[in-house]
């Protein structure tokens, strides 16, 4: 063999040998580095484990090609024809390694694509299955403020209802088939007399006063279903009737039997004494509109009936009987001429002044005047007048009115019994803020059937010609016209429980602090 | 004396003022109609007027007004069954010497056309 020629070649094996030993080294080291950086990452293990595979081999083999070279060179051609095959059979033997290295990863590689696909999956699964988690979460929490929500409307509404059942000022009660008040609100018991503690057992039996009422309550109740404003009597504990306005509604169950009631009562007792009171009121009206109208139409008449009367006195002397026949004419069209006089003050009770007055005063004026005549008869004035009264608004002649017609009325019933006591008073009533003006006599006292009567116009017990029985209800008329109220009391009764006399009370609310002069002008000219 | 006409819807009221107050001297003329009581005041010097205030057509404080225009000297009492301050007010403001309120008493008329006619013919003699 001629060893020249050969030289590049052998060179070329030579340093191509050494270059892949440094070269896998380095590809080993560098595939040694990721698997250490990533230690779960499949590829970089695969990669790691072909370079090992592959680096073995490559080494093997160049150093069987470095080792061939060096022995043909120092002319060792036996040692290396003993040695080729060895060297030959290790490279077959690492090349097999590599290879199955290389199947086994690529069967790992699918596999690990496999579990990948599974592990991306499942945690698609998991992210949904989070998603639907955080809805149930938020579905959970929203429900809870429903149910708060809902339940805290449906407490508001028991509460507005329950509160309606308690406070009410009617009876509410509830009934069951029996007939029995299950529940009665406190304004019902109130009204029937019985208190909260001893809360009765009670059915609709009881509280009915008529048997009839209560027919006919329960056969509207079942033809109809409800009753409206049914004036009815009620029995209170004490055995009273009370009069109440009832409404009621039948309770039916889903297979429309009869399963109760519920109702609302009204106490009319406060409506009753209202309409009494209006109808009284209206009457007062009615008089005074027809005072106004009637008063016109008779004063011509009566003037003329007047005027002819004195006109024929200049023909009879007063002592023949024409003349004392002309003076009772004369005086009957005088008496009437009063009766007209006072119908017209009361009628006109709307026009007053409004001044700022002290009641005191109204009442000294008044015994001024009436004093005298008093004593004639032997009858006494007390006072008790307290001089530092707040002021009242009013009209000061016509509150001496009502004091003149108090004084006239004590006055004429004491006549008769040849002496009598007034007793007058006035005085501050801190509870109503009125001024209380109190005129008591010790006279016959008013008859029990005339006490309902004594305000209405042309009511009077007095002879013909003493009264017109206008007084009183021109005094009432006046007395309301200043928001005040009068009341009376016969007969009193005595401290020793003897009853004599009567008392007027008056009362009349005190002036508020804004200015009546502006007012009080207007009716003084 | 005096020329007085009396004014009232009733005829039986204005003869008895009429009546009356003849006795006393003056020449009293009735009338029952403002039309007429009118016509005679353009016609003749009056001296008072004696006025209804409800009468048929208007009432007596306007029939005043008509007769204080032809008259102005002329004295005037106003008689009402109905007094209310409006008339009253109305009354005076028109130069109404009395505003008196019916029925009135033989004695208090007497008076009050004294005192009424007393006063002009005070005035009168002053103005003389």
């Amino acid at each position: 063999m001629t060893s020249l020629p050969m030289l590049p070649t052998i060179l070329v094996d030579m340093v191509g040998s050494f270059s892949i030993i440094i070269l896998c080294v380095l590809s080993l080291r560098y595939a040694w580095l990721l698997l250490r950086k990533q230690p779960e990452n499949f590829l970089w293990g695969f990669l790691f484990y072909f370079c090992l595979t592959l680096f073995c081999f490559s080494v093997s083999r160049a150093v069987g090609h470095l080792l061939k070279q060096i022995l043909l060179i120092s002319d060792n051609k036996e040692q290396w024809r003993i040695l080729a095959p060895y060297s030959g059979g290790f490279n077959t033997l690492l090349m097999i390694s590599l290879a199955a290295v290389s199947i086994y990863y690529h069967k790992g590689i699918e596999g690990y694509h496999a579990i990948q696909k599974k592990a991306h999956s499942l945690k698609e699964a998991n992210e949904q299955l989070e998603i639907s988690g955080s809805k149930l979460l938020k579905l959970n929490s929203d429900l809870e403020g429903i149910v708060e929500k809902r339940t805290r409307k449906l407490s508001a509404s028991e509460k507005k209802f329950r509160n309606f059942f308690i406070n009410s000022k009617d009876m509410v009660y509830f009934c069951d088939s029996s007939n029995r008040l299950v529940n009665m609100n406190s304004a019902g018991l109130e009204m029937l007399g019985y208190t909260m503690e001893e809360t009765p057992n009670l059915s609709l039996q009881d509280i009915f006063y008529d048997e009839e009422d209560l027919d006919k309550y329960f056969e509207t109740l079942i033809s109809v279903g409800f009753v409206e404003d049914l004036e009815v009597q009620f029995v209170k504990a004490d055995t009273t009737a009370i009069f109440v306005l009832l409404s009621a509604t039948a309770i039916f169950d889903e297979n429309r039997d009869f399963t109760g009631c519920e109702g609302i009562a009204k106490d009319l007792t406060r409506v009753k004494t209202m309409m009494e009171q209006l109808a009284s009121s209206e009457k007062m009206a009615t008089v005074g509109q027809m005072a106004a109208g009637v008063a016109h139409e008779i004063n011509t008449p009566l003037g003329v009936i007047l005027g002819y009367s004195q006109l024929m006195m200049d023909d009879f002397t007063p002592e023949s009987e024409e003349g004392e026949n002309l003076q009772v004419i004369e005086r009957q069209a005088k008496a009437c001429r009063k009766i007209v006089a006072d119908l017209l003050k009361f009628s006109r009770q709307s026009e007053s002044a409004r001044e700022n007055i002290l009641l005191d005063e109204v009442i000294e004026d008044v015994l001024a005047i009436t004093e005298h005549s008093l004593k004639m008869d032997h009858i006494n004035v007390h006072r008790d007048l307290d001089k530092n009264l707040p002021t009242i608004v009013g009209d000061t002649e016509k509150l001496r009115q009502v004091f003149v017609n108090f004084i006239n009325n004590a006055h004429h019933a004491m006549e008769k019994q040849g002496s009598g006591e007034i007793y007058i008073s006035c005085f501050y009533e801190e509870e109503t803020n009125c001024v209380v003006a109190k005129v008591q006599d010790t006279g016959h006292g008013i008859p029990e059937d005339a006490l309902t009567k004594i305000f209405d116009p042309f009511f009077t017990t007095k002879s013909v010609g003493k009264g017109t029985g206008l007084g009183l209800s021109v005094s009432y008329g006046i007395i309301q016209e200043h928001g005040g109220v009068i009341e009376v009391q016969s007969p009193v009764k005595n401290n020793d429980g003897q009853t004599k006399g009567t008392v007027f009370l008056v009362k009349l609310p005190v002036a508020t602090n804004e200015p009546a002069s502006v007012t009080s002008k207007r009716d003084t000219n | 004396m005096a020329v007085i006409i009396a004014l009232d819807d009733v005829q039986d009221a204005t003869v008895l003022i009429g009546k009356i107050l003849s006795k006393k001297g003056h020449t009293v003329h009735s009338f029952t109609e403002e039309d007429k009581a009118i016509a005679f005041a353009k016609e003749n010097k009056v001296d008072l007027a004696i006025l209804d205030i409800k009468l048929e057509k208007m009432s007596g404080v306007e029939v005043l007004g008509f007769l204080k225009e032809i008259q102005p000297t002329m004295k005037a009492i106003m008689l009402t069954g109905y007094p209310t301050v409006e008339t009253a007010r109305e009354a005076i403001s028109l130069g109404a010497d009395e505003y008196c309120v019916k029925p009135i008493d033989r004695d208090e008329l007497e008076d009050k056309v004294e005192k009424v006619l007393k006063s002009r013919s005070g005035k009168s003699a002053m103005s003389v």
